[in-house]
């Protein structure tokens, strides 16, 4: 990851007033914190979030009489990465992100019909790259994307009309 | 108070293009403008070339960073800008009805004297960033067979300043305005836009290639700038360029 995709995520972070973003991406790990991140919030939070994984384990001995020895305490990240991977998974199932409309007006692929596309399926994009333009009384509007990732469909013919909140683009962010 | 920064070009294909490098290089500060004394490359609506003799016309671009304005109200900015080169004009004529033609032309006794492109760029809901593109006829005599109706303010004024003077004075309307705009005073933008618009509350002649040619009556634009047309007892919202409207007020 570059000083530039970083710097782009935590305007990203600042700009949808999140508390907290974290990422990993093989052996890369980011954390970003913005002033909505509330400390004391949070490590309030945090113990349960470190009993709930032995309390696993004790959950099961009620139902069953398979009784379950406690984890050691060297093992409890396991359960937590296992339960991450699941989620990640399900965001794939899920679908893509969508790129959608901000206005009601023509939608244009590209600056002007002489120039190429700004993107097509395949493209790979960052947070803030041009995905197109959508036009409404004279007025030009350049979307740029708030995921990075790959486009696997351009959901609208170039220069047909777009409603507002309309999907234009699916972005899968893992592609 | 900010000093606003004037970037004057010789030559140039398009100061938008060129506003468009320099915002991609550096940030520059709000206000800023580009302008050329020649821009042999200046674009109209949808590609449609923009004459303009060297020296003798506004040619220039401004920026800003809107970011407290919502995508879909970005019209709201056509607003100010209209606005903005309406008291320009007004600052100099002396005589002549001044008028916005809806969207965005400006129109002096009915005849077109400037014309303006605007370019913006949206991440998620907000604005980003506004780059104004516009081109004032100041002192144009030769104008090409195919623009319709072209006027220049010297035609209606007694004395004109030179040109860096005059863009200096429209940067000052427009960081007015602008200001007005973020202290939350679109209302009153609004109600100027409305009633400096060509041919409100008028009978006028229109053609679209949906309906043809029809007879209506301009009511306003609705929130998203959409121009609102009363024919008979019903009120048809047009968008975009596709609508032609004769330009002489009854």
């Amino acid at each position: 990851m570059t000083v530039k995709e970083i710097q782009d995520l935590m305007r990203l972070v600042k700009k949808l007033e999140l508390s907290e973003f974290k990422m990993k991406d093989g052996n890369f790990q980011l954390s970003i914190r913005s002033k909505h991140f509330d400390y004391a919030q949070a490590s309030k939070m945090a113990p349960p979030q470190v009993v709930q994984v032995p309390a696993t384990p004790i959950q099961p001995a009620t139902q069953g009489p398979a009784a379950q020895v406690p984890e050691p305490a060297g093992e409890q990240k396991a359960p937590l990465a296992k339960g991450q991977k699941e989620e990640e998974k399900k965001e794939d199932e899920t679908g893509y992100v969508e790129v959608k409309s901000p206005i009601v007006g023509t939608f244009y692929r590209s600056p002007s019909p002489d120039k190429p596309v700004y993107v097509k399926v395949g493209d790979t994009i960052e947070v803030g790259t041009v995905v197109c333009i959508v036009e409404a009384m004279k007025l030009f509007n350049e979307i740029e994307s708030e995921v990075a990732g790959k486009i696997v469909k351009v959901v609208v013919e170039d220069a047909s009309p777009v409603e507002y909140d309309q999907v234009l683009f699916l972005v899968d962010p893992n592609g | 108070m900010n000093v606003r920064t004037h970037i004057r070009l010789d030559s140039v294909s398009s100061t938008n293009e060129f506003m468009q490098f320099l915002v991609s290089m550096k940030r520059p500060a709000e206000g800023t403008v580009i302008s050329a004394i020649n821009q042999y490359a200046g674009r109209g609506q949808a590609g449609r070339s923009w004459h303009a003799s060297p020296g003798k016309n506004i040619s220039s671009s401004f920026i800003f960073y809107p970011d407290f304005v919502p995508a879909r109200h970005q019209f709201r900015l056509n607003k100010l800008f209209a606005v903005s080169a309406v008291h320009f004009f007004r600052q100099f004529l002396r005589e002549g009805n001044i008028r916005i033609k809806w969207p965005n032309d400006l129109l002096i006794n009915g005849s077109k004297a400037a014309g303006m492109l605007i370019r913006v760029s949206t991440a998620g809901d907000l604005l980003r960033q506004a780059i104004l593109g516009l081109g004032f006829n100041i002192s144009e005599d030769q104008f090409p067979g195919d623009i319709p109706n072209p006027v220049s303010l010297c035609q209606y004024a007694d004395h004109i300043p030179d040109i860096p003077i005059l863009i200096g004075a429209f940067q000052e309307h427009l960081w007015a305005d602008y200001k007005r705009l973020r202290a939350g005073r679109y209302p009153d933008l609004d109600r100027e836009y409305t009633r400096n618009l060509f041919g409100m509350d008028q009978a006028l002649q229109f053609t679209s290639p949906e309906t043809g040619a029809f007879e209506g009556v301009i009511q306003g634009v609705d929130e998203f700038g959409r121009l609102l047309i009363q024919t008979g007892q019903d009120i048809t919202a047009f968008q975009s360029g596709t609508l032609v409207f004769q330009l002489t007020e009854k």
